[in-house]
């Protein structure tokens, strides 16, 4: 007799679609995470959200790589806001510290980015037949706002393939101000038809600038950001620079354009030498580079030094011998003591300027960097730390604690300055995290 | 219980009572033994595969906590999936934002299913989340995790009548639906 209650074609059906379902799990960490998780909830004040999935701090020991330090550990606290590419779209979650609960932000939604202060989230809405919408999330209180697009929100291309608009890429499709105030995207009425447009994170304001462009001069000829003085600066075709004051208002001609340094008063020049100059033009401080290359360049943020990657090799395809070199104003010039064999990544200073992380030996596929080694370093080119598995790194606030991800270990590492005490923490997603910033 | 989807694990009392203890190690085993079933209910429940992880990672915690007081280790399994669908759909409860549902996704670069498998997905889908959370998971409890009518209408606190008489309507709706495919 046949059961009303079963039909073996859709359970079938049924069976096939549930594997979305399944991912590659760690079934101790899963274990010990319940484990923790419910001892916690019995001691923990005020209750947890059940949103968030309790994960293991794999412990406080010291990795075999770091060197012990006899300083007193700096007290961990704050969060952590970690972005990264899931299935074609974004996904973000936060991570409080030290506990290392993790609550989910945007998961799976069209070009999602974190803000520089972790502060908000943004990602695009899309409906068939109408304009996009802008969703900008608080990474706190986890409400959102809805700000209207103005048309199809356009991504840059993948830097790797050069197929776009990728909206899976980090940084592809929001531009924001340093202190998470501010928020742009390109916006699109049609392909041959795009503007910026500039909103406030809390949807109080929104702005579109200047004349339309093309989908296919974003990022070449369109483009802008937002400088440390808080000017808006915005590249147009045919127009070439333009300011506009920090909520796109007032687009105007440039009057003079800022220097490369954070305070705008110093310009970089690269030939046979690497030049600090002026911006009359006047050299401030120089190096003879000795036929490497300047593949990246990173700023103190108090405009006091310039940290250099360097590569001997001029085929930019090339893994190549790369070096880091810091030359300070007064023509004072140090190479970093990295064991590099190959092209070193970007650097990154601490809030303070004394010290950088730098991804030492990154090995790249497919234009991703699957496997590197992280390393800190002291102005004096001085080799402070070094730590396996970190390919993105950032200093928290107080420049007390650097936070870094790996391409391999589905971990955040949480360390001191010095590189002492790292606690590492299991993070809630198997993919490759690719934007890690502290929530100010 | 239908097809191989009733194969028991095998899980030993003292396993099930060193993981009450807290041991670590144990109950890991009992997670590497259920935790996919687990997820793939959750998934036909909720559609979101982040969320049905949640979901099921939420519900070891209750899990562990309660295992002490499982009274018949045979029906481990269906305690387990129980417990994950109840959270599931507290979870979707919970929900303050309304997911949008992305019947197309743009996906550039990735694998992508053939044309005529990836609409098949899509129908399902589409059809699922036009039910209510309940519908799916009695859908799911049925075919997917082969749970008899009583002991769904156990977790979903409704008669085995009234369980076969929503199924039987599901059923005949999905069939409806789906039959251009």
């Amino acid at each position: 007799m046949t059961d009303p209650t079963y039909d073996p074609v859709l359970a079938s059906r049924l069976r096939a679609y549930a594997e979305g379902g399944v991912r590659t799990i760690n079934v101790l960490e899963i274990a010990e995470g319940a484990i923790a998780d419910r001892r916690a909830r019995r001691s923990a004040r005020p209750a947890l959200t059940l949103l968030a999935a309790a994960f293991l701090v794999v412990g406080a020991a010291v990795a075999a790589l770091v060197v012990g330090s006899s300083r007193v550990p700096q007290p961990l606290t704050g969060s952590v806001v970690l972005g990264y590419v899931d299935h074609g779209q974004r996904s973000a979650w936060r991570v409080d510290l030290p506990a290392g609960t993790a609550t989910a932000l945007v998961r799976l939604r069209v070009g999602t980015a974190v803000s520089p202060d972790g502060g908000h989230t943004a990602w695009v809405e899309t409906h068939p037949g109408r304009s996009d919408e802008v969703h900008i999330g608080d990474t706190i209180s986890r409400q959102d706002v809805v700000v209207q697009a103005g048309g199809i929100v356009w991504a840059t291309w993948d830097p790797t393939t050069e197929i776009g608009p990728c909206y899976g890429c980090v940084n592809a499709t929001f531009t924001w101000s340093p202190d998470g105030r501010w928020v742009a995207w390109a916006s699109c009425a049609h392909p041959s038809t795009c503007a910026f447009v500039v909103s406030a994170t809390d949807g109080s304001s929104r702005r579109v600038l200047g004349p339309a462009f093309p989908a296919t001069q974003l990022d070449h000829q369109a483009y802008l950001l937002w400088r440390p003085d808080d000017r808006l600066l915005v590249h147009l075709p045919g127009l070439g620079f333009q300011e506009a004051d920090s909520d796109g208002q007032h687009l105007r001609a440039v009057g003079r354009l800022p220097g490369d340094s954070p305070d705008g008063r110093w310009i970089i020049v690269v030939d046979s030498d690497l030049t600090i100059t002026g911006l009359d033009g006047t050299p401030r401080s120089r190096v003879t580079l000795g036929g490497e290359q300047v593949t990246d360049v990173a700023w103190a943020p108090d405009s006091s030094m310039l940290a250099v990657s360097l590569s001997s090799s001029d085929d930019p395809g090339a893994t190549r011998a790369g070096n880091l070199g810091l030359l300070d104003l007064d023509g004072n010039y140090a190479r970093a003591d990295l064991l590099a064999d190959a092209a070193s990544g970007t650097a990154t200073w601490s809030p303070d300027s004394s010290r950088l992380f730098v991804v030492d030996r990154p090995v790249f596929e497919g234009g991703a960097i699957v496997a590197a080694e992280g390393a800190i370093v002291a102005r004096d080119g001085r080799l402070i730390e070094s730590f396996r598995d970190a390919s993105i790194g950032v200093w928290s606030a107080d420049g007390g604690h650097l936070a870094v991800a790996g391409p391999a270990s589905h971990r955040v590492s949480i360390l001191d300055a010095d590189g002492s005490n790292r606690m590492e923490i299991g993070l809630p997603t198997a993919a490759r995290v690719d934007q890690l910033v502290w929530l100010r | 219980m239908v097809g191989e989807l009733a194969i028991e694990r095998g899980i030993a009392a003292d396993t099930l009572s060193d993981a009450a203890a807290g041991d670590a190690l144990a109950l890991a085993r009992i997670v590497e033994a259920y935790h996919d079933d687990m997820a793939r209910l959750c998934f036909v429940i909720c559609g979101d595969q982040d969320a049905a992880q949640e979901a099921v990672q939420a519900a070891w915690s209750i899990d562990w906590r309660k295992l002490g007081s499982l009274r018949d280790p045979a029906s481990l399994r269906a305690w387990l999936m129980t417990i994950a669908a109840n959270e599931v759909r507290q979870q979707l409860r919970r929900q303050k934002r309304e997911r949008v549902v992305e019947v197309e996704v743009i996906d550039i670069g990735s694998e992508r299913l053939d044309p005529a498998s990836r609409a098949g997905v899509l129908d399902l889908r589409t059809a699922l989340l036009q039910l209510t959370p309940e519908d799916r998971a009695l859908l799911a409890m049925r075919h997917v995790a082969g749970f008899a009518s009583p002991e769904i209408g156990e977790t979903l606190g409704i008669s085995a009548d009234a369980v076969r008489t929503r199924l039987s309507r599901l059923i005949a709706r999905l069939r409806s639906e789906l039959a251009d495919d």
